[in-house]
């Protein structure tokens, strides 16, 4: 499935200060065995001259955004956020398995340019993949970033496996990698690039707002469907969904064992195509 | 083995001119044939376990650095890599068909000698031209694939399995999928060539392991 961006971008107005309600993907109140992701979201103002001669007010909302309600997937192609950000292949998935009570969300963006920090980096940003992951079990919630190539320029390095490595310059921008949030009723986002402009009244300044690149957000597991009893073996089985509630929040493990991150980033789809046939030995029509 | 003796035949056929190939374009089995530009700035894997105590799945292998060539002396292959990303259709970009003798590295893998699958793919043919991968079928388990990387390390590899699959049912889980060492795959085309669909119906594939 794909959702065109052109729909999802929009102009809310020039000159406006934009703050972007920063809900990532199913913040609020999260319900056990929910959970969301985007791969780029932007509500931005910029000051004039720093895209083009004129103030630019940007309210994208979550792109490539799924839902473990439903959309589950989503995908768009060739993106570019009103020249802030630019994305090969945006993508995002949040699933719950009713299973084994796990959710899983991924958002990834690949071949991305930022624009937007052309000048504070010296050049345009860029990086192969910006991508986030989070997973619960019934261990706990667990999430991580890549940001593989990610070259900030004078804005500076992500170092290695840093969560919630802060960058940028006092007064105009804030750059958070692998942002890792907890939120109060336990669920977990982690935002792999979260860039905040902070405003407008230095000379180096962009203007305000807010992106973020690659969201997910995991609420807890639901728990494991059990079996009957091994001990009334004559009884008809009756598959039993417990239906106590999910753990309350606080008693919630937050930290476990990371699940397996994948070793290939973005997985292509079918086969290689590597030969013209110039050369084939048996042709078919 | 059968196979190499079947392709023999097949060139030997292919040499009398018996073969008729058609509409030799730029599209073809090619046509996705675009090249991703490569980065300018060296790579930095900042893949980051979330919670601070958490347990990070210890990664043994090396840290990531681009390939930079490769040497497979027993089909006589040597070359440089590109880097290859994706194309708009998600499949896989390969190096310009009008260059079939340049193989590329898949970008969004793992780089030969990190854990996981690295992935290298190259041309058949191209151009009326014997592409760097034609003989990659007759590789045999047990020949050894050299890659370089821009470390400046020399990584050898051991064939272990080579095999034929119709790209209707490409493998994507055995070619992509997680593994628990350093491991490469080499692919191609293989197969027959529909002049129709302007592609081949096959894929070679071809895996290895690290030596260690």
């Amino acid at each position: 499935m794909q959702v065109r961006l052109a729909q999802a971008g929009a102009i809310v107005g020039a000159g406006l200060v934009a703050v972007m309600m920063t809900t990532p993907a199913g913040a609020a109140t999260a319900e056990a065995g929910t959970g969301s992701a985007y791969a780029a979201q932007a509500n931005v103002s910029l000051l004039s001259g720093v895209l083009g001669p004129h103030t630019l007010a940007v309210e994208t909302g979550p792109l490539a955004a799924s839902n473990t309600n439903g959309p589950t997937t989503a995908s768009t192609v060739d993106a570019t956020l009103k020249g802030l950000v630019s994305a090969k292949v945006l993508t995002s998935s949040s699933q719950h398995n009713k299973g084994d009570g796990t959710v899983e969300s991924t958002a990834s963006a690949t071949q991305v340019g930022l624009p937007v920090l052309r000048a504070l980096a010296g050049s345009t940003p860029m990086a192969s993949v910006i991508s986030a992951q989070c997973k619960s079990t019934t261990n706990g919630i667990t999430g991580s970033s890549n940001l593989a190539d990610l070259d900030l320029g004078k804005i500076g390095h992500i170092a290695a496996a840093t969560p919630n490595l802060n960058l940028g310059i006092p007064g105009v921008l804030q750059v958070i990698a692998n942002e890792q949030i907890h939120h109060a009723d336990g669920s977990l986002t982690v935002n792999a690039l979260d860039i905040k402009l902070l405003g407008g009244k230095l000379l180096n300044a962009v203007g305000s707002g807010r992106i973020v690149i690659s969201s997910v957000t995991c609420a807890a597991a639901t728990t494991h469907i059990t079996t009957p009893p091994s001990s009334t073996p004559t009884t008809a089985p009756t598959t039993t969904v417990p239906s106590a509630p999910a753990p309350s929040p606080s008693t919630l493990p937050t930290v476990s064992a990371a699940p397996t991150p994948p070793q290939v980033k973005v997985i292509p789809i079918g086969a290689p195509q590597t030969g013209d046939g110039s050369l084939a030995t048996v042709v078919v029509r | 083995m059968t196979t190499t003796r079947q392709m023999r035949c097949l060139r030997a056929i292919r040499a009398m001119g018996i073969t008729l190939v058609a509409a030799m374009s730029l599209v073809g089995c090619g046509g996705h044939s675009r090249p991703t530009a490569s980065q300018s700035s060296p790579p930095v894997n900042t893949s980051a376990a979330a919670t601070a105590p958490a347990t990070p799945t210890p990664t043994p292998g090396l840290p990531r650095s681009i390939p930079t060539w490769v040497d497979i002396p027993a089909i006589g292959a040597h070359s440089s890599l590109v880097q290859l990303g994706l194309n708009t259709d998600k499949t896989v970009a390969v190096p310009p068909v009008s260059q079939p003798l340049q193989a590329g590295w898949y970008k969004y893998g793992p780089t030969p000698g990190q854990v996981g699958p690295a992935v290298i793919l190259g041309h058949i043919d191209g151009n009326h031209q014997e592409g760097i991968f034609w003989r990659l079928h007759d590789l045999k388990r047990g020949d050894k694939v050299r890659v370089g990387r821009r470390d400046g390390k020399t990584l050898t590899f051991t064939v272990r399995k080579v095999a034929q699959t119709p790209k209707s049912a490409f493998p994507t889980s055995s070619v992509y999928g997680n593994t628990s060492g350093s491991q490469l795959r080499l692919i191609t085309c293989g197969g027959a060539f529909d002049a129709s669909t302007r592609s081949y119906l096959d894929n070679i594939l071809v895996f290895a392991t690290l030596n260690t």
